[in-house]
């Protein structure tokens, strides 16, 4: 059975340590994940560039990974919100144009972004315009909660603050977005 | 709304987006691919605080000049390698400089490179000198500042605070302070740095990866102590003459192990003044890939930043 099924991330790295060409199997099993949630954020296109420099940052980092952690894809996140953050403008460009069109400026061909557009109901454009609103720190905690699908210890680890700053990110980023869909459907809200 | 419906509709925005083609990802993953490769030869995993500054950015590759004595033991140098790092251990307790406080930093010169031999592809050689200032506990970014080498002209120049990253453990001066001074259970502390750089060798050689792990950034003076005491029993080791990154001659401790690219030797040094026995630095010599110098110099305690680092760009983390 190949390495890349049988041994935990941890294990892998630490493989990596003495065959640096092992890493590229964390590659496979990692890769696609890390650009889908980068695209979201930012495109393909700046994707492809940010999921290259996290892989390389993450290999020049891997004699320091703390192998008692055998899942290695929060470190992972936590480097790519690093390379992330140096788009910051382009993410907030790209969420209150969506906003304002229903389709992102990196988006399809034209018959694509016209289904788009008309998809792009009341409760997609204001979620877009609380994204470019938000604190880019409170942005970060609010997707890899809801994009990466991190728990709030892993959020903590990949960001290195403390699991109490992590909710209270949280907290604030999903006020702002609480506000953003009770303008378009005025129901009741709950605290957390 | 429900309370989660805030995330609900979160997660369902872009949510088309699907995964990436293999083909999407390729040029990555033949970048990544081909740092690992180079990355082979000539084999280093230990030195924790050297490779993560060398790898901290901006590498410098150019034609170093200089060639790098390598001499057999001469019967004019001084005696047995458990004795060179027993005078070595007194030396390290002569001298002590005081104890840090948690907010104040460490600053010291660091010298590196790394020489591939003639014909070893993908490596080096690379040049580093700079400055580093370490966060005595690890609680307040670091600062690095690479200076050009004056073997490498033109060479590039950076700046950069360093905080630390997630999931890492690299050691900081105050845990290395809280290490135990008993000795079975400080040789178990090496072993386990050791461990960490390699793994899967023998106590012996994972005591030894452990302590030129440790000691390639500053250490509390008792600890060096004890550390060198505690080399001094390992089997293995052996004296030669060898002059250190800054191309000072010194009397060398080294131990030879397996190390190297598909089980070849590898020679790793300590290298110590000759006259006072004080840590110069060290070296890792694969015979026929390659080898990797280091010295670090003039450490002292400081209690802030320099005032320009105010103006350098943070990391995220290193």
């Amino acid at each position: 059975m190949p390495l890349s099924t049988t041994l935990s991330d941890a294990a892998l790295i630490e493989q990596s340590r003495r065959d640096p060409e092992v890493f590229a199997l964390l590659f496979d099993r990692h890769a696609a994940h890390i650009h889908r949630y980068v695209a979201r954020r930012l495109g393909d296109d700046t994707a492809d560039d940010v999921v290259s420099e996290t892989f390389l940052a993450a290999f020049r980092q891997r004699l320091d990974y703390d192998t008692s952690r055998a899942e290695a894809l929060p470190w992972l996140y936590g480097i790519a919100t690093n390379f992330i953050r140096r788009h910051r403008r382009a993410e907030i460009h790209r969420y209150k144009a969506y906003s304002k069109m229903g389709v992102l400026p990196d988006g399809g061909d034209a018959a694509e972004q016209a289904v788009e557009r008309a998809s792009a109901h009341a409760v997609r454009r204001p979620l877009a315009r609380a994204l470019a609103s938000l604190k880019a720190r409170d942005r970060d905690v609010l997707l890899l909660v809801a994009w990466a699908e991190l728990t709030y210890e892993e959020v903590a680890g990949a960001l290195s603050i403390p699991i109490g700053t992590v909710r209270s990110r949280l907290n604030r980023a999903r006020a702002v977005v609480r506000e953003a869909l009770g303008s378009t459907d005025p129901t009741t809200e709950q605290t957390s | 709304m429900n309370e989660l419906t805030d995330l609900t509709e979160l997660r369902d925005l872009f949510a088309d987006k699907p995964l990436p083609t293999a083909d999407r990802l390729a040029p990555a993953r033949t970048a990544l691919l081909a740092e690992a490769r180079a990355k082979r030869r000539p084999r280093r995993a230990r030195v924790a605080g050297l490779p993560r500054l060398l790898l901290a950015g901006g590498l410098v590759a150019a034609a170093a000049a200089g060639a790098v004595a390598f001499q057999a033991f001469t019967p004019s140098a001084p005696a047995s390698a458990a004795e060179v790092l027993r005078l070595a251990a007194k030396a390290a307790t002569a001298a002590p400089w005081p104890d840090p406080r948690d907010d104040q930093y460490l600053h010291y010169e660091l010298i590196a490179y790394t020489r591939a031999e003639e014909g070893v592809r993908n490596v080096g050689p690379r040049h580093i000198t700079g400055e580093i200032w370490a966060s005595v506990d690890g609680s307040r970014p670091g600062l690095v500042w690479h200076k050009p080498a004056t073997s490498v002209p033109g060479g590039n120049e950076y700046k950069e605070l360093l905080t630390r990253c997630p999931f890492r453990r690299g050691l900081t001066y105050a845990d290395l302070r809280g290490w135990p001074r008993d000795k079975e259970r400080l040789r178990r502390k090496l072993a386990e740095a050791g461990d960490e750089a390699a793994g899967g060798e023998d106590a012996a050689t994972r005591i030894w990866n452990g302590a030129v792990r440790v000691l390639g950034t500053p250490v509390p003076p008792r600890l060096q102590a004890a550390i060198f005491e505690i080399a001094a029993t390992l089997p293995g080791i052996e004296t030669e003459e060898l002059k250190d990154a800054t191309g000072r001659s010194g009397i060398a401790v080294t131990r030879v192990d397996d190390r190297g690219p598909g089980g070849t030797t590898s020679r790793e040094s300590l290298i110590f003044d000759t006259t006072s026995y004080v840590l110069l630095g060290g070296q890792e010599l694969v015979p026929g890939h390659g080898r990797e110098l280091w010295s670090i110099t003039r450490p002292r305690i400081i209690d802030t930043l320099p005032a320009w680092s105010a103006s350098v760009k943070r990391k995220g983390c290193a």
